[in-house]
């Protein structure tokens, strides 16, 4: 989206924020530069192209904008919120960036806009199987047992039964 | 409240946070702008770096 976007003079930009799943290869960060670190590994492992900003060991802007593990906010030129997500869903995210290129092209044509305020409840695609056989991928055992022990507590064993079924099958023997 | 870094996953998986982002920055006001650094370069960039003139699409999250 951000290569499709490019020349729109809109920005994409990722916060790194503390370690939703600590493992053995990524830990809870101790020091700004275990923090760095793991950014930069993600960053050459994904292939990032976006910035990466790194927030501070406390997390303070992670916690002035909600402390979320996958939030996404888009921010005006003003540096207003205009758009907050408490899930990062690019289906959302395109919709309300391509509703700021059309305020943009309105006010260039010097065509009233004013705001009004919405509120909206979309429902996101949760492939549960897939997040937890990466998490696997990523960090071994560890963060997807403490992930579905979790998440039985939260949402209970039939929410959860397949990620269940699949840890069942797939965990190493120990 | 669970320690920010935490080394575990919280039992609760900090659903707290969840409860109270709708009432948390509101859209209409004016985002915080704390310094933050730049992965690439190692140097001190700010959110505002990236919306003046323009707008920014800003996505929270790590590695794991």
């Amino acid at each position: 989206m951000a290569e499709e976007l490019a020349g729109e003079n809109c920005a994409f930009v990722f916060v790194y924020t503390r370690e939703a799943h600590p493992s053995e290869r990524f830990p809870g960060h101790e020091s700004l530069e275990t923090k760095l670190d793991h950014a930069r590994t993600m960053a050459r492992e994904l292939g990032f192209r976006r910035p990466i900003l790194v927030d501070d060991l406390e997390g303070t802007t992670h916690h002035a904008f909600g402390r979320l593990p996958n939030m996404t906010y888009i921010l005006n030129a003003s540096g207003n919120v205009v758009y907050r997500a408490a899930w990062t869903d690019p289906r959302t995210i395109r919709g309300a960036v391509d509703q700021l290129l059309h305020e943009r092209g309105e006010r260039r044509a010097r065509r009233r806009v004013t705001p009004y305020y919405l509120e909206w409840l979309p429902q996101r695609s949760n492939d549960d199987v897939r997040f937890v056989r990466d998490l696997f991928e990523l960090g071994g055992s560890r963060p997807v047992e403490e992930y579905i022990e979790a998440m039985e507590q939260l949402e209970g064993l039939v929410a959860t039964k397949a990620i269940r079924a699949w840890w069942d099958d797939k965990k190493p023997l120990s | 409240m669970t320690t920010y870094n935490y080394s575990s996953f919280p039992l609760d998986g900090d659903i707290e946070d969840f409860v109270h982002f709708p009432a948390g920055l509101r859209v209409g006001t004016k985002a915080p702008d704390h310094e933050l650094i730049d992965a690439s370069s190692g140097n001190v960039a700010r959110l505002s770096d990236y919306y003046e003139g323009g707008a920014a699409v800003i996505e929270f999250g790590s590695y794991t």
